[in-house]
């Protein structure tokens, strides 16, 4: 059996105040073609669906066209769940009503899990859709005191394994953040203070764990899988290269994977350089329209270097000045000041602000009034 | 500052009391406040800041009107909050002044505003402070600032979160001071300046008393002076001329009035002279007088000798015949005592025939003597044997009468010994009858016991009996049953058999192979194993039948033997004396009984006291025996010793009688005697005594009288020569008068001078010759030397040399006046001077100081403060961290920095802030952003003032934050990088709290303290994950 994987859309996502809507249209259209072509036997998609639990309209309208596309055009059924971006209420309206068309979406947690059962050649598979929930509403969902993360999930994955046929293979749709996965600044903490994170042992005994939740593509013990981000939703992740995964469950339950890579419509980069050898070189980009973060090497000040470099790179998101950058200056004569007695200190400012230094009478002087408080400070201490 | 626990009493929308428990965040340090409007987010953090400082959060709402309206009015108004700092546990409660009900009666009371801050100790909460301006006050010193500035750093409020962003130098200045704790630095510039100030005073001070000085010299300046002193210069030296001029004049007038006081003097000398000369003159007459008498006294002087030599002849003379008259007077005593002494000595001679008779005495009682000593001996021995006898025959009465008493004690001991071995005979009667009464009572507890096991034998066998009839009965039951079995079981045989027949096939009982009429099963057919059930039933119950009988008989035998046996007991019993055939009840036999051996050990006892003491009562008697033995053998003796002593005593008496015979009765008595004898010897030694002394006497005067003849012819011959001798002193007299040409004695006794008198009479002459001789003398020489001279004009001349000494007095006078006015303006010159110098100095060291306190005041080209440059360069510092933060936050694009260039030159500057916007490369003031940007601008002030403040040593603790909305100003990206920068603040350790209502957030914090607005008052409610 087959499918194709993918998750953290995070459609509606605002980038350096740019929405990405056009860009997220433009890689799920190949999205929806690979489906189409692929024919797999089912989609599964792993949380983060939406980037915020109140979605831009654009973004509901985006997701309604491609589900719309391969549900019912192409006929693959869909199996989605609620990220922790996600709204679980919103995303899960209408679950019940859509099922019969073949789209199985899990929003709300529940004791017992959304299943949905596919068979092969080889047998029944069967499909437990986890969405993403708090320890607080799995404790309601399921009545018992759960300390954390980890727990929550392994009390959930618990019920599913009381209940599972033991012929059947078994895939778990979830979202999670697996202890010794690589994550990258555009993921959202799943514990604000505690952990968010669960040891992949969890999910022993399942024959595929599909995730979502980290924006890298990344694998565990060769069946626990994270598909990765649609885009690359932040500075560090300029390096990853982002796909969907074809997978292959086989009769014995083994597992194969696939990376199908996904083209954006513009890149993500990070451009050094001066502002004038930047301009040049944009000039000849032919991807010119590529998002842009610009570290300018320029020692002198610049006039509206911005409005600049975007003539070269229109979609310019940000410039760094690699020399204006602080490196910690202030705080250093922030540290030498502490250092410095009041006597030398005076002598410094006077230096600064008058232009002169500090002669002998000046300073018998100022020692002279230094001591007089000095004295006073030990006489009321 | 780390909140624990927060407590609020109709407080704002809480009109209940609502307790809220910081403390169950534990490690999760970010969490939301979240609620409807109005429903009391903000309230919370007014109330922290009003248990703190009295006021609220934004400083808008009044702390009076805080009271809930809804509340009960018996609820007062309160806020009680707990935090730690620095480790230690802090309580602050506060109310506001506030209307509540009396207590009694209707109507209200106004309550003032009241504050309270503990401290947790070892022994519990401690109180620091009580009063609300002292809470204040301690509060302000605990966290180091003040309400406003909580406001900026703890808390950013709702609307007003800019403030420190956009705050002036001036009031920023005021919150980074308290925060760094630089006051030194401005105390600093302070004294810098105060003392450049009192170097301008003193300068000022010096120029006053200038003035004053010459004011009061009456001077225009200081050239004036200098004019004045000239001018009395030259006045003075002219006076100097004028006063050596007027010194000639006064000395030519002193000399003319010296030489006519001298010529006065020589006339008045020849004045005198001659007066003095007369008058010594006028005296020479008497004095020739004195002279005279004055010879005629040194010639009666020659005489005199003379008259002496005569005077003493008289009186030896006199004295001569007085020693004649002595001698003759004692001459005449020694006869009269001669006379006396040979009277004496003739009646003492005539005394001898006395003394011859008591020689004689003397020795008749010598001889007497030892007859008289012996009978003294033999009548004290005769005392003795007497005093001897009477002993002998005391003992002998002492010792009959013991005798006596220890018969009478024998006799007692011999009747006490007879009753003891009466009593010890009476023990072995009661020995037996002891061992009778035992043995009836064992018999007794036999019996008793027998009669015990009666009973119970007896009850045992009337139910064995009874069970014995009983198994009897189930035998013949089982009995029954078995043979009705067996008969039924019989009868089923045929039944059995026909069972088993089939046609053809041939019976086993009758052969046939034909069965026209098979037997049948009347009833149900019996099995062999319920027959072989039933004969074992029988045969149990027999045998059960069987061991009941003989249990029976058992039993029923044993009851019997035990009644028999009582039977023997009782007349056992009976035989010991008891009453026969009626009910015997032992217990009270065996009461009498133990009576009864109670009686006869009491009557052992007694024997066997009895027994015991008669040994003693045999001892007692031998004793007493021996003791008999013993005072008749004291009888005889003391007898014997009776006789004895009078046959000794009857001797002694004949002895006595035959010695005294050779002795007369009166001195028998040995002291008498020697008394006598004594007596007798001194009367002797007295007598011849007496006549040696009559001899002596006698001798002696004899001499006396001899001696006394002698002297008296002595002193005759004495008195002849002195007469002699006295007439030849009285012409020896007479011739020396008429030498001396003194007619008579009478004219020489008239003569006659005393020495002394005489000296001075010599000397007043002499005297007189002199003063004569020297006033010739001085009248000679004055007339010398007044000769030819004219009597002077004194008077005049004495007044020309005064008026020449007043001129020049008054010369000296103006001279000295001039000169102490030149002294005068000399000092005042001096002291100008003095002052002059003085000024010089301060001025030189306000060079310096003006200098600096100048600077260090703000007035120099950057117009900054030395603290202001201290407190800059900690804004960078805390600008840098800013920045960080805001950098991420605004998407890379601005920066925080500190203002470098002072645009306006009057305002002290230096602390003003404008951002760097990378996207146009220039800098403006911080005013210029929008709403979310300040809000995240603001933000990241706060937040990196907090991280520069806590990681200064000994800083201000800022490990708080509350946040009050503006988040509702971002957009959702913006939100995300507040959110992430809040959150990696959390992760340092600090405590971020943040109202909003921004339903995004909801979704995304798990930790929340939700607020709920209700009919009765908001609730708290605290959600952890």
């Amino acid at each position: 059996m087959r499918f194709l994987h993918t998750a953290d859309w995070h459609l509606g996502r605002v980038f350096h105040a740019r929405s990405l809507l056009e860009d997220q249209a433009w890689v799920l259209d190949q999205f929806v073609a690979l489906a189409r072509e692929l024919r797999p036997d089912a989609v599964l998609i792993a949380g983060d669906v939406y980037d915020r639990a109140v979605p831009p309209p654009e973004a509901v309208a985006l997701l309604d066209d491609v589900l719309a596309r391969i549900v019912v055009d192409a006929g693959i059924p869909v199996v989605m769940i609620a990220g922790n971006h996600d709204s679980a209420q919103r995303l899960g309206f209408g679950a019940r009503l859509l099922t019969a068309q073949g789209l199985h979406v899990a929003g709300i947690t529940e004791r017992e899990a959304t299943c949905v059962t596919l068979s092969d050649v080889h047998g029944e598979v069967r499909i437990y859709a986890l969405p993403y929930a708090e320890p607080a509403a799995v404790r309601d969902a399921f009545g018992m005191e759960l300390p954390g993360h980890e727990a929550a999930l392994a009390t959930r994955l618990d019920a599913i394994r009381a209940s599972h046929p033991a012929h059947a293979r078994s895939v778990v749709v979830a979202h999670a953040f697996v202890i010794g996965g690589e994550a990258s600044e555009s993921e959202r903490p799943l514990s604000v203070g505690g952990s968010g994170a669960v040891a992949a042992g969890v999910f022993e005994g399942f024959d595929l764990v599909a995730l979502g939740h980290l924006h890298r593509p990344q694998t565990f013990h060769q069946r626990i899988h994270y598909a990765g981000s649609l885009l690359k939703y932040s500075l560090s992740e300029v390096t990853h290269a982002k796909s969907v995964s074809l997978i292959e469950l086989a009769a014995d339950g083994k597992v194969s994977i696939e990376a199908i890579p996904l083209s954006p419509r513009r890149d993500l980069r990070v451009v050094e350089g001066k502002l004038a050898d930047l301009l040049a070189q944009g000039a000849g980009d032919a991807h010119r329209d590529d998002y842009v973060h610009a570290v300018l090497t320029d020692t002198g000040a610049l006039l509206d270097p911005m409005a600049r470099l975007r003539q070269a790179y229109p979609n310019a998101l940000a410039i760094e000045r690699a020399v204006l950058a602080r490196t910690g200056e202030a705080g250093a004569a922030g540290q030498r000041l502490r250092q410095l007695d009041t006597g030398e200190l005076f002598a410094n400012f006077f230096k600064e602000v008058a232009d002169e230094e500090l002669d002998d009478d000046k300073r018998r002087v100022l020692d002279h009034v230094l001591e007089g408080i000095a004295r006073a400070d030990r006489e009321s201490a | 500052m780390r909140p624990l626990r927060l407590k609020l009493q109709a407080f704002g929308p809480f009109a209940a009391s609502e307790e809220i428990d910081f403390s169950r965040l534990g490690e999760q340090a970010f969490f939301l406040i979240h609620g409807p409007t109005g429903a009391g987010k903000t309230t919370l953090l007014d109330a922290i800041c009003f248990a703190l400082y009295g006021d609220t959060s934004g400083g808008e709402r009044s702390a009076q009107d805080m009271r809930s309206a809804n509340a009960d009015p018996g609820l007062r108004t309160e806020v009680t909050f707990e935090f730690t700092l620095g480790g230690q546990r802090y309580l602050a409660t506060r109310s506001p002044a506030q209307e509540r009900p009396k207590l009694r009666g209707e109507g209200t009371v106004k309550e003032t505003p009241k504050a309270q801050l503990d401290v947790m100790g070892d022994a519990g909460w401690t109180s620091k402070a009580s009063q609300p301006n002292k809470v204040d006050e301690f509060v302000r010193d605990l966290l180091g600032f003040d309400s406003s500035q909580f406001r900026q750093v703890i808390v950013l409020p709702q609307g007003r979160f800019r403030e420190l962003l956009t705050a002036d130098s001036k009031s920023r200045q005021a919150i980074l001071e308290r925060l760094f704790r630089t006051e030194l630095y401005r105390r600093v510039e302070e004294l810098l300046k105060g003392q450049a100030a009192g170097i301008r005073q003193e300068a000022e001070r010096l120029r006053i008393e200038q003035t004053a000085l010459l004011q009061q010299y009456q001077l225009e300046s200081v050239d004036a002076l200098r004019e004045q002193a000239a001018g009395l210069q030259a006045q003075l030296a002219e006076l100097r001329q004028r006063d050596v001029a007027a010194r000639a004049v006064l000395e030519v007038a002193t000399l003319a009035t010296r030489q006519g006081e001298q010529t006065d003097a020589r006339l008045r000398e020849q004045r005198d002279t001659e007066a003095a000369h007369a008058a010594l003159t006028a005296q020479r007459p008497e004095m020739e007088a004195q002279r005279e008498r004055l010879q005629a006294a040194r010639r009666a002087m020659q005489v005199q000798p003379f008259e002496q030599h005569l005077e003493q002849a008289a009186q030896e003379h006199q004295q001569a015949q007085q020693a004649l008259a002595v001698a003759s007077a004692r001459a005449a005593d020694c006869a009269a005592v001669s006379a006396t002494a040979v009277a004496g000595l003739e009646a003492e001679a005539a005394r001898a025939g006395e003394r011859q008779a008591v020689q004689k005495q003397v020795t008749e009682l010598e001889a007497m003597l030892p007859q008289a000593q012996r009978l003294g001996v033999l009548q004290q021995e005769q005392h003795a044997a007497a005093r001897q006898q009477a002993q002998a025959a005391a003992a002998h009465a002492g010792a009959v009468q013991a005798q006596q008493q220890v018969t009478a004690m024998l006799r007692q001991a011999e009747a006490g010994l007879a009753q003891a071995q009466e009593g010890a005979r009476g023990m072995e009667t009661i020995q037996l009858k002891q061992a009778g009464l035992a043995q009836q009572a064992a018999t007794l507890d036999k019996y008793a016991a027998t009669l015990a096991q009666c009973e119970p034998a007896r009850r045992q066998a009337e139910a064995d009996q009874l069970a014995a009839q009983q198994a009897a009965m189930r035998q013949a039951a089982s009995q029954l049953g078995l043979r009705e079995t067996e008969q039924a079981w019989r009868a089923g045989q045929a039944a059995r058999l026909a069972a088993g027949l089939q046609d053809g096939q041939a019976c086993a009982v009758c052969g046939s192979t034909a069965h026209p009429q098979l037997a049948k099963h009347v009833d149900a057919p019996v099995s062999d194993e319920a027959l072989d059930l039933a004969r074992e039933a029988a045969r149990l119950a027999d045998q059960a039948a069987q061991g009941a009988a003989s249990r029976a008989q058992a039993a029923l035998l044993a009851a019997t033997h035990r009644q028999a046996q009582l039977e023997e007991l009782r007349e056992a019993v009976g035989a010991a004396g008891m009453p026969d055939g009626a009910a015997l009840d032992p217990v009270a036999a065996r009461q009498q009984l133990a009576g009864a051996i109670q009686a006869l050990c009491q009557q052992q006892q007694a024997a066997e006291a009895a027994a015991g003491r008669r040994q003693a009562l045999a001892a007692e008697v031998e004793r007493q025996q021996a003791a008999l033995t013993v005072a008749e053998a004291a009888i005889r003796a003391a007898d014997a010793a009776a006789q004895e002593a009078g046959q000794h005593h009857a001797k002694l008496q004949g002895e006595w009688q035959a010695a005294s015979t050779q002795v007369p009765p009166d001195w028998r008595e040995p002291e008498r005697l020697t008394g006598a004898l004594a007596q007798a010897r001194r009367d002797l030694a007295a007598r011849e005594a007496a006549l040696a002394a009559a001899h002596a006497a006698d001798k002696q005067a004899g001499v006396g009288l001899a001696a006394a003849m002698a002297a008296q012819a002595a002193a005759q011959a004495s008195l002849a020569s002195h007469a002699q001798r006295q007439t030849l002193a009285g012409a020896a007299f007479a011739s020396a008068l008429e030498q001396a040409g003194f007619v008579t004695r009478q004219a020489y006794a008239e003569a006659r001078m005393p020495g002394a008198l005489m000296e001075q009479s010599e000397a007043q002459v002499n005297r007189f010759d002199l003063d004569l001789a020297t006033a010739g003398d001085r009248r000679e020489r004055a007339a010398i030397a007044a000769r030819d001279l004219a009597p002077p004009d004194l008077p005049a001349l004495r007044q020309s040399q005064a008026d020449a000494a007043a001129a020049l007095e008054a010369l000296v006078r103006q001279q000295a006046d001039l000169h102490r006015s030149r002294e005068n303006l000399l000092q005042c010159q001096q002291r100008l001077d003095a002052l002059a110098s003085k000024g010089a100095d301060i001025e030189r060291s306000y060079a310096v100081l003006g200098r600096l306190a100048e600077v260090a005041n703000g007035n120099n080209p950057r117009r900054m403060t030395f603290q202001r440059f201290v407190l800059a360069t900690l804004l960078d510092e805390v600008l840098e961290a800013a920045s960080l933060r805001l950098m991420r936050m605004s998407r890379h694009r601005y920066e925080l920095q500190r203002v470098r260039q002072q645009g306006d030159q009057r305002t002290a500057g230096g602390l003003d802030l404008e951002v760097f916007d990378h996207d146009t490369g220039m800098a403006r003031p911080a005013n210029t952003l929008s709403g979310g940007e300040g809000f995240l601008a603001s933000l990241s002030l706060a937040l990196g003032l907090a991280d520069v403040v806590q990681s200064r040593a000994g800083g201000i603790q800022l490990d708080t934050l509350f946040v009050d909305e503006g988040f509702g100003t971002l957009d959702p990206e913006s939100l995300d990088f507040a959110i992430r920068t809040l959150i990696d603040l959390q992760q340092a350790g600090r405590l971020v709290g943040i109202i909003s209502h921004v339903a995004e957030l909801r979704e995304r914090i798990d930790v929340r303290l939700e607020i709920r607005a209700g009919a009765g008052g908001s609730r708290a409610e605290l959600q952890l994950p």
